[in-house]
């Protein structure tokens, strides 16, 4: 038996266990608010960080590519998506020495199989630690003494750790470092370094059959900084005006962006519009809720005022209970987003298939914190209207029962 | 004199026009004296005691109650003069269905943050009312008299100067009639006054003054 004071608090905590169909009701409805409000603000900052992370990463201005192999390196880069594809060495050697770069430097895409000589089907990607300057400065802080011939470094979604030894077409190649989550492709990707690469490659050949015209020189992509002043658009035009019928083609990493900005935008637009929407429609469905609990329950309240509530006294009570709703509902809702966002990140990754990368603990923190908020806020102003005008509505009901 | 009504008026307006709920009102009332006023469905006996018992301001006219005029009160004072020196029963079942009995009795003692435990007084009211039996017991679990009885309790909880009861016989059978009518002589000899609004048929027999009202206006008989 209760021997503590009835407080507004105690009197709103009385009422709603008293009422658990009620209570329940308006609990799930503001922890569904809170769910898709934290859950798309979380995805629109995630594909944010993650197209943030993705201009940071491609630190090349440009990509030579063989020619109609465009889809698939993007598919590697942003998603991971196993590839293998080959420009001619002597074309690549061509391709390097074109006027207006900087610096050049090629890399090797292999894709591993899903067979019992490869521990898992990834894209593999070998580059030249001396030329590199896309993954080699970001490797060098976790790997200083850098990587030696048969050994690889795997990215932050593999599931293996550094010391343990992966085995692709049947070679086992030892973990020397794992990387920092990216929220592109490279989070799949397994690096090593072109010599360990070329003998990867001629494995590749014999298991998969695949033709590859000359294994000893042959890349995939060449990565490109161009010199200062030079124009990536001009340059474009220039390598597709000389090199296009040699089966060489050219991606601009600042389209590359802007194309993935521009379908990013029209998704947090999308979200955007979808959560403002909810969060009006959540303000209605609400507010109505309040009103009609509150006007059936304006004799309860007319008792109230009765036994000598001020008017003050019901509005407490009735926010409170509103307030104990709101916070119940915002919490479960945030509570069971985060259950599912951070057991399934790399599966909302792949769904989305784009650059996802979840934001830092602090962010998120803040992020969630803004939505359970604005939801508890959402609850509380819904009943604000029905909360001022209780002390009117119970008195007025217990003058009408009289009359 | 410890209630006054000084030509107490409450005009309505209905469609337009207006109504004279309560018109010119005035009487007297003290300490230990119990009032039955009676009269018709919409004569007014509600509004009057809605009236005295602050939940209502009149037109024109005024409440003196306890020294205290109640017209010219803000809400909190009133409230607490309301919660502390009236017990007030609301026609029809006024039970809080949320609350135990023991709670319903206990909650007005609250109210206004008093402290101490009001157990004791709670169990002693519900024992003299015959409802000991049901402390933990929730309303929907009542009866019609059970109900009464716990609205009674409450009404008595803070030991009030005056206590209202508007029609708190007005479904019960005649043996629990006269149990609570019983219930309110007894309040009245420890002091209190009652003003009790009834249909019952027998309260002209009943020891106490008697007030008609008819049409608003508010007439003592002899």
């Amino acid at each position: 038996m209760r021997e503590h004071t009835f407080t507004s608090l105690d009197i709103a905590l009385e009422n709603l266990r008293r009422k658990p169909f009620r209570t329940f009701c308006m609990t799930a409805f503001v922890a569904l608010l809170a769910f898709v409000l934290s859950g798309g603000s979380l995805l629109a900052f995630s594909l944010l960080n993650g197209i943030s992370s993705m201009s940071q990463r491609l630190g090349a201005e440009a990509l030579l590519v063989p020619k109609g192999y465009e889809r698939k390196v993007e598919g590697a880069l942003l998603r991971g998506e196993p590839s293998a594809f080959y420009l001619d060495g002597d074309l690549a050697q061509k391709l390097m020495r074109v006027e207006g770069i900087a610096q050049a430097s090629p890399q090797l895409f292999i894709a591993t199989m899903d067979s019992s000589h490869c521990a898992f089907p990834v894209q593999l990607i070998g580059y030249v630690p001396e030329s590199d300057f896309v993954i080699a400065p970001w490797l060098k802080k976790q790997l200083p003494s850098g990587l030696r011939d048969g050994e690889v470094v795997i990215g932050n979604s593999i599931e293996a750790k550094p010391g343990v030894k992966l085995r692709f077409f049947a070679t086992d190649y030892l973990v020397k470092a794992q990387l920092e989550r990216t929220g592109m492709g490279f989070d799949t990707t397994v690096f090593f370094n072109m010599k360990t690469a070329r003998d990867t490659l001629k494995e590749y050949a014999k298991y998969s059959g695949a033709r590859i015209p000359d294994l000893e020189s042959a890349v995939s992509v060449i990565t490109v900084d161009l010199a200062g002043g030079a124009d990536p658009t001009e340059f474009a035009r220039n390598i597709r005006g000389r090199f296009r019928q040699e089966g060489a083609e050219v991606i601009l990493t600042k389209s590359l962006i802007s194309n993935v900005a521009k379908g990013l935008n029209a998704l947090l637009t999308l979200i955007a519009v979808l959560a403002l929407i909810l969060w009006a429609l959540a303000v209605g469905v609400l507010a109505i809720l309040f009103a009609v609990t509150l006007n059936e329950r304006k004799r309860e309240f007319g008792i109230f005022r009765a036994l000598g509530s001020t008017r003050k006294k019901l509005v407490y009570i009735v926010l409170s209970e509103s307030a104990v709703v709101s916070l119940g509902g915002a919490v479960t809702g945030i509570a069971l987003l985060c259950a599912l966002a951070f057991s399934f990140a790399p599966l909302i990754g792949l769904t989305v298939e784009m650059p996802y990368l979840q934001p830092s603990v602090a962010t998120t923190a803040f992020l969630l914190g803004l939505c359970l908020a604005v939801s508890f806020l959402t609850g509380a102003l819904a009943s604000a209207y029905s909360a001022a005008n209780i002390g009117k509505l119970a008195t007025s009901a217990i003058l009408k029962e009289g009359e | 004199m410890l209630l006054e009504l000084r030509r107490l008026k409450k005009e309505y307006l209905r469609e337009n026009r207006a109504f004279v709920a309560v018109d010119d009102a005035s009487a007297s009332l003290d300490e230990g004296q119990v009032a039955f006023v009676t009269g018709r469905s919409g004569s007014g006996k509600s509004t009057l005691l809605n009236m005295i018992a602050g939940l209502l301001k009149p037109t024109s006219g005024s409440v003196v109650f306890d020294g205290l005029d109640l017209s010219e009160m803000e809400d909190g004072e009133l409230s607490f003069v309301r919660n502390a020196r009236i017990g007030y029963i609301p026609q029809g079942q006024s039970v809080l269905a949320n609350f135990s009995v023991l709670d319903n009795i206990r909650l007005p003692f609250y109210l206004h943050g008093r402290k101490g435990n009001p157990t004791d007084r709670a169990r002693h009211l519900m024992g003299q009312v015959g409802i000991l039996h049901l402390e933990k017991s929730y309303p929907a679990q009542l009866s019609g008299g059970e109900l009464r009885r716990v609205a009674i309790a409450r009404s008595l909880v803070n030991a009030p100067r005056l206590l209202i009861a508007d029609e708190p016989t007005g479904d019960l059978d005649p043996q629990t009639t006269e149990d609570v009518m019983n219930l309110f002589a007894q309040v009245s000899r420890e002091g209190v006054a009652v003003i009790v609004v009834t249909h019952d048929a027998d309260a002209a027999r009943r020891n106490g003054r008697h007030f008609s009202m008819d049409a608003g206006k508010l007439t003592e008989s002899c």
